[in-house]
């Protein structure tokens, strides 16, 4: 569609005089530095990833060093790439494979809750994605020492099952062995040099930071002018909110060909297995619906349900869910954003409850806490009890009316 | 294989290199290019090997019907029977394969074509066979350099070494997956020389810029800007509202996206060929700087442009135009059939081909009525006298300006998730939904862009940076523009040494990166 | 080659025709790039109009491989002569 019919063609590159060998030595001279720089660049590269892959630092193979986690700290930006150091680690019997909303949980704390038998390790890292969550659970369905799995059970079920989380290496976790150099970085060569060195242990102390973060985010989101935004967004969609998505429970694969087939097997072999749904706020349906699914609410309830049908009469296998209670999920100064409680005392009673048995779903119980929570983000008011006031638009309502079911 | 991937640059490239040069020093030119042929197969494998024996038989049957046309004389009337016979392979394998069009276009309930649903579509298919079918071609017009390619096909020895070439010219690893789709008069020519195989430090030299150049595009710019993209067009795909200003940055950050990654490996694809001591055309040219839609099918992925327009635009064309023109049909309708409808056509494949969606779909339109409705305008007497008359400068400012809206607009449907997801997005660029929740945090991506554009707008492009060594072939001849002072020449020394290095290392922290802080992630 | 001539004459006139701002030389020699109107579009409607003045037929592939009017005279010789 253009003029290339006609138009002058290359030369070929034979057309010139033979090349004279003193022009072949002045090439070779001036392309040297270059060709050193490459090649000293490939052999370093190699040798150090020869070195990553003998040590083995992140404990994926059979062969290399088998680090430990020293102080049982909550390595929380870093877990991803310990999970194997972890689930092949047979001082643990508990693993918490969570989200953000569980990064908090020490396994000091957990053992606390849970008794002094338990040997808590916290898998919990950010935004987990149906792939890379099935990669953690494989892992730990290997693991033989195992008696306990905590699990969450957010939003992201109801995406396709090859949703990946952008910075998981799945590359570590996959059967493919060709693209385990990608490990090979800069924090797991220096781990893997540590490791030469005879420091076999991990320890990654961020606690402080970690709290830092949650503190600023906490007071970033108890703002009136957030609050006046996520009100607004609550009365524009109120009566979209709770659209049909015409799902079923066939269509949710990552729940019956990932999650299912772990939990089976877990509870086959007599691990307990306590699935935990994290409490969103009533404000999470509208504001997350615009970047999630505008049918969130649905597609979320039916998650839950079809969940219930699958696992939920196995035996040791538990489902808990508390967002089902106005006084939790409803007011918003329990939350650092819509989608992550803050407050302390209803973090401890989410995990208290793996003892306590309260909040367990069943498949008896749960069209009463479909229609609670169904009915408690239609009529949702806007509360929040730290800034004082209700920020509902109609102030005259009972702000907190949801269990009354009209 | 993926040409950033370390295994291929550390451990693929200098094996294959070193065994290139060897037995072509040892064994001659027969040897060394089917040295290139089985590493080029090694580096499919990883494909799957499903597609590794599809692409050996896409090579056996067009090797096979070349050879037979080269051999059979003229007046034989089964030469275009088997001709036909050699690209009704082509096509069928290329739609069964690559399209599955009535499948995903129309839902799984189509019938006969539900069975290959499940099949994977091969890597690279699209190009191969279009490499393949224009040799074909090529065989059939007796164009001269296909009897010097194949050489005698007398004994089974020299039918072996041919096959040997065909497979090395077709299958050569830096052009299997994205091309370039080269012509053998192209390739051959070269092969024929008397340089090639006599290793010259220059290639090894430029190549590796190249690569280094290419390989920090691809994975230090086009990936970081990746997630911004993906969260926008996610977005968008569910009818989020979106903030204008996060709109245009997730369809800007689009466009930076998709020319770096192409960039990128389109600059690997040359290097890597040139550390062989072979060209390849180029297929990239600096395509944002063109002042239309017409220019910038002259810059963009030129060697698809070219096999189209050669294939199909222009017989399509030239059909339309015999018949206006013997029928001395009005010239309305006479444009129709020569410029109109052959454009659509050409531009609906071009789209289809990146896939059988319906955004590809709308793409193409949207490419065919503004490539033809261009055409038209700069074809009026209004514009040659504007044209006349006023400042070039002037007016390549202004043509480029009213180039870029639609081209941000059509890459962004081409993106797209869906076509309602795409006409959402514009409806966000431009619409008032500034109390919108932050779909993410905007000082890396704008830096990210800025850079981008940067670059795109203002620094010459690496065959330019190269030129002295002619790195490509010219498909097309581009004027390109930017300040002077930043378009250096490149030659070999410490200070480029450096600079590679430092590319290359950038783009390896990112290939292992891991992002500090997941907090956020939710 | 008084053949050639008399075929590049017409050709000629043809070019003036479609190519109504060129004022340089057609020769034997001329390529696309030597004439700004001269776009893929204009060059299929040359070679139609070249077809129609002359009687001769060409195939698309070869309208595509003529490097410049020598290539395109000769071949339109071979066909009428």
């Amino acid at each position: 569609m253009t003029k290339p019919i006609l138009s002058a063609n290359f030369a070929p590159p034979g057309a010139r005089a033979p090349v004279k060998a003193s022009l072949s030595a002045i090439r070779w001279r001036s392309t040297r530095p270059m060709i050193l720089a490459a090649s000293l660049i490939t052999v370093i590269y190699l040798s150090l990833a020869a070195i990553v892959i003998a040590v083995d630092p992140h404990n994926i193979y059979s062969w290399g060093a088998e680090p430990r986690i020293e102080r049982g700290d909550t390595p929380r930006d870093l877990v991803i790439d310990w999970i194997d150091v972890a689930a092949k680690d047979p001082a643990y019997n508990t693993f918490l494979v969570g989200s953000s909303v569980t990064a908090m949980y020490t396994p000091e704390y957990m053992k606390g809750v849970l008794g002094p038998d338990a040997h808590v390790a916290n898998l919990s890292y950010g935004g987990p994605r149906p792939r890379d969550r099935d990669l953690v659970l494989d892992r730990l369905v290997a693991n033989p020492t195992i008696q306990h799995v905590i699990l969450t059970f957010d939003w992201t079920y109801i995406q396709d099952p090859e949703v990946t989380n952008r910075s998981f290496p799945a590359f570590l976790y996959d059967s493919d062995i060709t693209n385990d150099l990608r490990m090979v970085n800069f924090p797991t060569i220096r781990k893997a040099f540590d490791i030469l060195g005879g420091n076999l242990s991990y320890s990654n102390p961020d606690d402080a930071t970690y709290k830092t973060y949650v503190d600023k985010m906490y007071e970033g989101f108890q703002h009136p002018s957030e609050m006046t935004k996520i009100a607004r967004l609550v009365e524009r969609h109120r009566t979209e909110i709770g659209a049909s998505s015409g799902r079923d429970c066939a269509s949710f694969h990552a729940i019956n060909d990932q999650l299912v087939p772990d939990v089976r097997a877990l509870s086959d072999r007599g691990v307990k297995v306590d699935i935990m749904i994290p409490i969103a706020s009533y404000a999470f349906y509208y504001v997350r619906r615009n970047d999630i699914s505008p049918t969130l609410l649905d597609e979320q309830m039916i998650a839950r349900r079809c969940l219930v049908n699958a696992v939920g009469d196995l035996p040791h296998v538990n489902i808990f869910a508390f967002d089902d209670d106005p006084a939790v999920a409803g007011d918003l100064a329990n939350f650092r954003e819509v989608g992550h409680v803050y407050d302390p005392a209803i973090l401890r009673r989410f995990v208290t409850a793996t003892t306590t048995g309260t909040g367990r779903l069943t498949r008896d119980n749960f069209p009463t806490h479909e229609r609670a929570i169904r009915s408690a983000v239609e009529n949702y008011r806007l509360t929040n009890s730290y800034l004082g006031r209700a920020t509902a638009t109609e102030p005259s309502e009972n702000t907190r009316s949801n269990s009354s079911t009209s | 294989m993926i040409f950033t991937d370390p295994l291929f640059l550390f451990a693929f490239l200098p094996i294959s290199l070193i065994a290139f040069y060897m037995i072509a020093y040892f064994f001659g030119k027969n040897y060394a290019l089917a040295v290139l042929f089985i590493s080029s197969v090694v580096f499919y494998i990883p494909y799957g090997i499903a597609s590794a024996i599809l692409l050996i038989l896409a090579l056996v049957v067009n090797f096979s019907v070349a050879a037979a046309i080269t051999i059979i004389g003229d007046d034989n009337k089964n030469r275009r029977k088997i001709y036909l016979a050699g690209q009704a392979y082509n096509i069928i394998s290329l739609c069964y394969f690559k399209y599955k069009i009535i499948t995903l276009l129309f839902g799984p309930s189509a019938g006969i074509m539900v069975d290959i649903a499940g099949i994977a579509i091969p890597a690279g298919i699209s190009f191969y066979t279009f490499q393949g079918a224009a040799f074909l071609a090529d065989a059939y017009a007796r164009e001269k350099n296909v009897a010097q390619f194949l050489g005698g096909l007398g004994s089974t020895k020299s039918i072996c070494s041919a096959f040997g070439r065909y497979g090395a010219f077709v299958s050569f690893f830096p052009q299997l997956i994205i091309g370039p789709i080269t012509y053998l008069s192209e390739f051959n020519p070269q092969i024929q020389s008397k340089r090639f195989l006599r290793l010259n430090p220059i290639d090894l030299a430029v190549g590796l810029s190249f690569i280094s150049i290419g390989m920090f595009k691809k994975v230090v710019i086009a990936d970081n800007l990746a997630p911004t993209v993906d969260i926008v067009f996610g977005a968008a795909h569910v009818g989020a509202e979106i903030h204008p200003l996060q709109a245009w940055i997730g369809a800007l950050a689009y466009m930076g996206q998709l020319y770096f990654d192409f960039s990128g490996y389109s600059d690997m694809a040359l290097g890597l060929a040139r550390m062989f001591g072979l060209r390849y055309p180029i297929n990239f040219f600096s395509p944002f700087k063109a002042n239309g839609i017409i220019d910038y099918y002259r810059r963009w992925h030129m060697t698809l442009t070219r096999v189209i327009a050669r294939f199909l635009y222009t017989p399509l064309s030239v059909a339309g135009t015999r018949y206006s023109m013997f029928n001395r049909l009005a010239p309305v309708p006479a444009h129709l059939l020569s410029l109109w409808l052959p454009m659509l056509i050409n531009f609906q494949i071009i789209g289809l081909w990146h896939g059988a969606l319906w955004t590809f779909c709308v793409f193409g339109l949207m490419h065919g009525f503004w490539y033809a409705l261009e055409t038209e305008v700069r074809a009026t007497k209004w514009y040659k006298a504007v044209k006349k008359t006023a400042s070039p400068i002037i007016l390549g400012f202004i043509e480029r300006a009213v180039f870029f809206l639609p081209l941000l607009l059509s890459l962004a449907m081409f993106r797209s998730e869906s076509v309602s997801g795409g006409f959402h997005l514009f409806s966000q660029m431009f619409g008032t939904a500034i109390d919108a929740r932050s779909l993410f945090n905007m000082r890396e991506p704008v830096v990210m862009l800025t850079v981008a554009f940067s670059i795109i707008y203002l620094c010459p492009n690496s065959v330019e940076i190269m030129r002295r060594y002619r790195p490509a072939i010219m498909t097309y001849e581009n004027k390109s523009y930017g300040p002077a002072f930043l378009r250096g020449l490149w030659r070999p020394g410490w200070v480029q040494a450096s600079y590679i290095s430092i590319l290359v290392i950038a783009s390896l922290y990112y290939v292992s990166r891991q992002p500090p802080f997941l907090y956020q992630g939710f | 080659m008084s053949e050639h001539q008399a075929i590049l004459d017409k050709v000629t006139e043809i070019i003036r025709d479609l190519f109504d701002e060129y004022d340089g030389p057609v020769t034997m020699e001329t390529t696309a790039n030597d004439v700004a109107q001269w776009d893929s579009l204009s060059h299929v409607r040359l070679m139609v109009m070249i077809e129609m003045e002359l009687g001769v037929h060409f195939g698309t592939s070869e309208m595509q491989s003529f490097k410049n009017l020598g290539d395109l005279v000769r071949a339109a010789a071979k066909q009428s002569g």
